[in-house]
This record gives C-alpha cells, structure tokens and sequence, in this order.
C-alpha cells in the first residue's frame, strides 16, 4: 500500500513537472514568435543584424553639422570639387557607422587676407563617455610663410578632455592668407592641412 | 518584526530608490550613478542578510550538477557566439582595454552583479511563501531594469519595443531562472552565469555583431534553455525515485518533442535574422500574384555572384530610391550587358508595365526559393500599427 502510495505521488509529481516543462516552452515559443514578428515589421528590409550597441552601452564619437564656410576675400574651388568642406564617410559597411570619418575641403586663396572658415561638431552620441585631443600638423614653409591656419574647440594638451555622453563640442577652422604679406610667391604653392581628433573611452 | 514585513520593506526600498534613480539620480548625477547603484545594491544585500539571515550554502550533488550543466551551457553559447561571428562579422569593443580601464569599467557592475546574487540567494531560502518570493524577484527584475533604461528617453514605439525586447524581457528571464537556481544550486551557479554572460563584453577585444534581434533572442531563450536543462536534475532531487521503484517508472529521459521545438527555434531565428544565406520576408502588396500574394512569406537565397541570376526568375531587390527604403520581390525579365556590367530589369506578374529602376548586383538581395501561405500577415499588421504611429 505504501509503496502503491509512493508511486502514486511520484507520478502526480512528475505529471506537474511535465506542465512546466511544457508552459515553458510554450512561452518560448510565443516570445520568439511575437518578437520576431515584431523586428521583422520594424525593418522594412529586414537589415536587423549589425549593431553598434553592446548591453545598452554604445560608442559614437562622430562629425556633424559642418557649417557653409564664410569667406573673406577670394577663396574658390581649387578644381577637386571638394569646395565646401565636407564630412566623408570612410566605411560603409552599417556595423561601422559613423566610427570612421574624415573632413576634407581644398580651397584656393588669392591674395593677403583671404580667409575661410567653417564650424563642425564633434558629438558624442553614444552613453560612453569620450577623451578627445585635438593634433593639428603645423605648416611648413613655404606654405607657413603665408598661411596660418588653426583648429579650435579641443585641447590640444596630451590629456585632452572630456566629451560626456550626449554632449558635443564645436571645432572652428580657419585658413588664412596673412595679411601681413608684402612679398607674394611666384608660383602656386599646395599646402596640406591635416588635423586630427583622437576619441578613446573617458 | 515577521518575515513577511521584513520581506515587504526591502522590496519597497528597491521601488523606491528605483523611483529616484529615474527622476532624480540620472538628471543630476548620472556621471556617480554606476556608484551609487553598486552602493545601493551592497547595503540592501548587508539588510536582506540581517533581516533574514543567511544559510551557509551545503555541498549537494544537485548543486554541483547545476553548476556543471551551467558552466556546460554558457561555454557551449561563447563557442557558438564566436563561431557565428566569424560569418556575421565582430565589433571591435566599445570599452577600452588597457588594465587600468578594464578594472575601473568592471568593479561596478561586478559588484552590482555579486551583492545581486547574495541577495537573492538569502531571499530564496528564507522563505517557502511563494506570493512573497515572487514579490521578492520581481524587485530584484526592476531593480537591474530601471538603472539600465531611461525611461524619460523612450518616445515612441520603435524605441519602447527596442528596449523590451533587448532589455525588460532578457532580464525577467533571467531573474526567473537565476532565483529557480538560486534556490536549488545556490548562489556560485548564479554568480558564475552573470560574470561570464555580463562581463565578458569589457574584457575581450571584439564582440560577434548580433544586432537587437539575435540578442533579444539571446537574453530571453538562453535562460529559459538553461532551466529546462537543469529541470530534469531539480526532478530528481525533488522527486526521487526509490529504489524500490526505479526499475517500474523508468521512463523515456529524452522527449523528440524537445528536440524538434529547439531544431524550430533555431531555423526559425536563422530565418528571420536576415544574417544567413536564407531569409524569411512578407510579402506587402499583390503585384505578383497569382505566384505570390499579400501576407504570404517568401525564402529568399542570398545571391553573392552575377552568374547565378536568370531571366524568369523572382528576385528580392532593394530599392535603388534612398527614399523609400523597402524590399522588393518581382521577377527579373530582362538582363542587359553594359560596359559597367549587368544591368537588370524587373516586373510584377500582374503589373502592367516594367519597374522604373535599372539594377545592379548590388542591389539585388538574392532570388526566392519557395513561399508559406498567410504567415506574412502578422508581420504586415504590426509593420501598419507603426507606421500609423
């Protein structure tokens, strides 16, 4: 009788454990379902599959917002077409977005006090805090002779600084023809400007 | 004070101080917040042990073939996750590496993650009144739920969805299932789940790309996976067969009905996910009917290479237009050779003339292998709801 009894339980037990099983994959089976239907309507080409985003936490330091630059005097296209500056994206692929970029611009300038400037942010949208430092290569002659030029709106300091989360900060470029210049050059000169903006985790 | 109040005033703290983290800390001192969240968690568990006591943990069988199934499951996910991103590709991390940076990025959510599960532990075995257990884990959800979203951030469907299903749902599995295990495993199963699962994204250098999909799928089938693994060894224990019985209610350990609902899942997540040569798209509008339908479904092969496309058959192909960014399925009906390669031409079955657009490989997806009646529908239906909205 007792063992009649035990038995009797045992499967009463099991036959519990069986529903549980059998609830919890019935759940599973709703969530994916649901979920999937979900993500499927919210991607109109289902590109569901690369993400920046890590556990909530995203990494986005980026460009934006270039201003159209003001000039003073001459500046023209220099013939590359590259007359405004621009924001170029150096990846495409959409795992990478926004994380490589450079600005270019080419301009051609005339005569002493020539000047052209632009604005561009320089935006943390990720929930990352940022360390950014600015490097600005310096001219070298003869170009240095007649140009000055200057990226402003970030340490130049091997420190750097703080970008937090959501916030941006605004880079002011300025290429000018200095105007103190008595003696111009004889022939064209080409001047490579490059700066760069080095973004590492706060 | 009874157990039941005592149980009660610690869930309310957690409510609480939730309620002030939203309005509160994450306005003025979000830049502390990961401190005063592991400070928070640290005298609530220090509370609970006071209030409740704590049992030392008993070495059992049962505990160590949870712990075995646990370490068993999580390797077999970090084989398979790395193994996939060598298809989907790796995100270089987000974190920085340096050792200084990585024990400054880990020593709170490590904290976090360890007084949790003190805390759970002596809430599990401090009680066997299920209302107050379950009272007790469903603190412990919005606890780590509401110091990970912002909730004055979500506006909007899109988002909303976004964050049940990446964050809210994974985390109710897992309190679920880590409280099951907490109770039966104790705490070294449940401690060594979340080191490995949570902390692994500041420590190694890339990360497989999953995206919002595979991880939501993740966060939510991976527990449930695990408790049902573990359920059959919590049976035994908890019902164990004696041995003057075991030879008469030896039943069949292994049920096909489990294997075929897993071998479901996977196709099914593979399908939809979009990262695999296979994909699953509903179908919006009859311009191809008979052949295809609005609120069927479509397979579709990825296609990598010029030569495996042919007149006469349907395609899927993005539309060129960055304006209007959707998928397109109709049947290729002209290939023209060009200097710059092919071109192609497409038209629905029932439209009357050609689709404005000339194609290139790159904007062809790939061609469709075969279709399922009417399961499109839900999709179509909820994909309206948002775009009302």
């Amino acid at each position: 009788m007792e063992e009649k009894e035990q038995i009797q339980q045992h499967e009463k037990q099991e036959e519990k454990n069986k529903n549980r099983k059998g609830w919890g994959i019935l759940i599973l089976l709703f969530l994916v379902v649901a979920i999937s239907i979900g993500y499927a309507a919210l991607s109109s080409n289902l590109n569901i599959g690369g993400s920046s985003k890590i556990k909530g936490q995203t990494w986005d330091v980026h460009f934006e917002n270039i201003s159209t630059p003001t000039k003073v005097g001459y500046c023209t296209d220099n013939g590359t077409g590259e007359f405004p500056a621009k924001i170029n994206e150096l990846t495409t692929t959409p795992s990478d977005k926004k994380d490589d970029q450079n600005i270019s611009f080419s301009i051609g300038m005339k005569q002493p006090a020539d000047k052209y400037t632009f604005t561009v942010q320089v935006k943390n949208s990720g929930t990352i805090d940022a360390n950014v430092k600015l490097n600005v290569t310096q001219l070298t002659t003869p170009a240095s002779n007649y140009l000055n030029w200057s990226v402003t709106g970030i340490s130049t300091s091997s420190q750097g600084e703080l970008l937090t989360a959501g916030s941006s900060k605004t880079v002011t470029v300025v290429v000018e023809y200095k105007s103190t210049v008595t003696q111009l050059p004889t022939s064209d000169i080409t001047a490579t400007l490059a700066a760069t903006i080095n973004a590492t985790q706060a | 004070m009874k157990l039941n109040n005592k149980i009660t005033i610690l869930c309310l703290i957690i409510y609480g101080y939730v309620l002030i983290y939203q309005t509160f800390i994450l306005s003025h001192l979000l830049r502390y917040s990961d401190f005063i969240n592991a400070a928070m968690m640290i005298i609530l568990t220090a509370l609970a042990i006071i209030f409740l006591g704590y049992k030392k943990d008993n070495p059992r069988e049962l505990k160590f073939e949870i712990m075995q199934k646990t370490i068993f499951l999580v390797v077999t996910f970090f084989l398979i996750s790395y193994a996939l991103g060598l298809v989907i590709g790796f995100n270089r991390n987000a974190y920085s590496l340096k050792p200084f940076m990585i024990l400054r990025n880990i020593i709170c959510p490590l904290t976090i993650l360890i007084s949790m599960e003190i805390y759970r532990y002596v809430l599990v075995n401090s009680t066997n009144n299920k209302k107050l257990l379950y009272f007790g884990v469903f603190s412990l959800f919005i606890f780590e739920t509401f110091i990970s979203i912002r909730v004055s951030g979500l506006s909007g469907l899109l988002p909303i969805f976004t964050v049940v299903t990446t964050q809210v749902l994974p985390y109710l599995a897992k309190n679920v299932v880590l409280s099951i295990l907490a109770k039966h495993g104790g705490m070294k199963p449940c401690i060594f789940y979340r080191i490995l699962m949570e902390m692994y994204i500041y420590v190694l250098p890339i990360i497989p790309n999953f995206g919002d999909y595979i991880t939501s799928m993740v966060g939510i089938c991976f527990p449930i996976i695990l408790y049902i693994s573990v359920l059959g060894n919590i049976n035994e224990y908890v019902n164990p067969i004696t041995n003057m019985m075991d030879t008469r209610l030896l039943k069949q350990k292994y049920n096909p009905f489990d294997y075929a609902t897993f071998a479901f899942l996977v196709i099914f997540i593979t399908l939809i996910s979009g990262l695999f040569p296979f994909t699953l798209v509903a179908i919006g509008s009859d311009s191809m009917s008979p052949v295809i339908s609005k609120g069927d479904a479509i397979v579709y092969q990825k296609v990598v290479s010029e030569k495996k496309l042919k007149e006469g058959q349907i395609v899927v192909y993005k539309n060129p237009n960055p304006d209007k960014d959707t998928l397109i399925v109709h049947r290729l009906v002209r290939i023209e050779k060009t200097k710059d390669g092919y071109v192609y031409r497409t038209k629905g079955d029932s439209n009357n003339g050609e689709d404005n657009v000339d194609l290139t490989i790159k904007d062809i997806k790939g061609t469709v292998c075969f279709k399922i009646k009417y399961i499109g529908y839900p999709t179509l239906f909820i994909s309206s709801l948002f775009k009302k909205k």
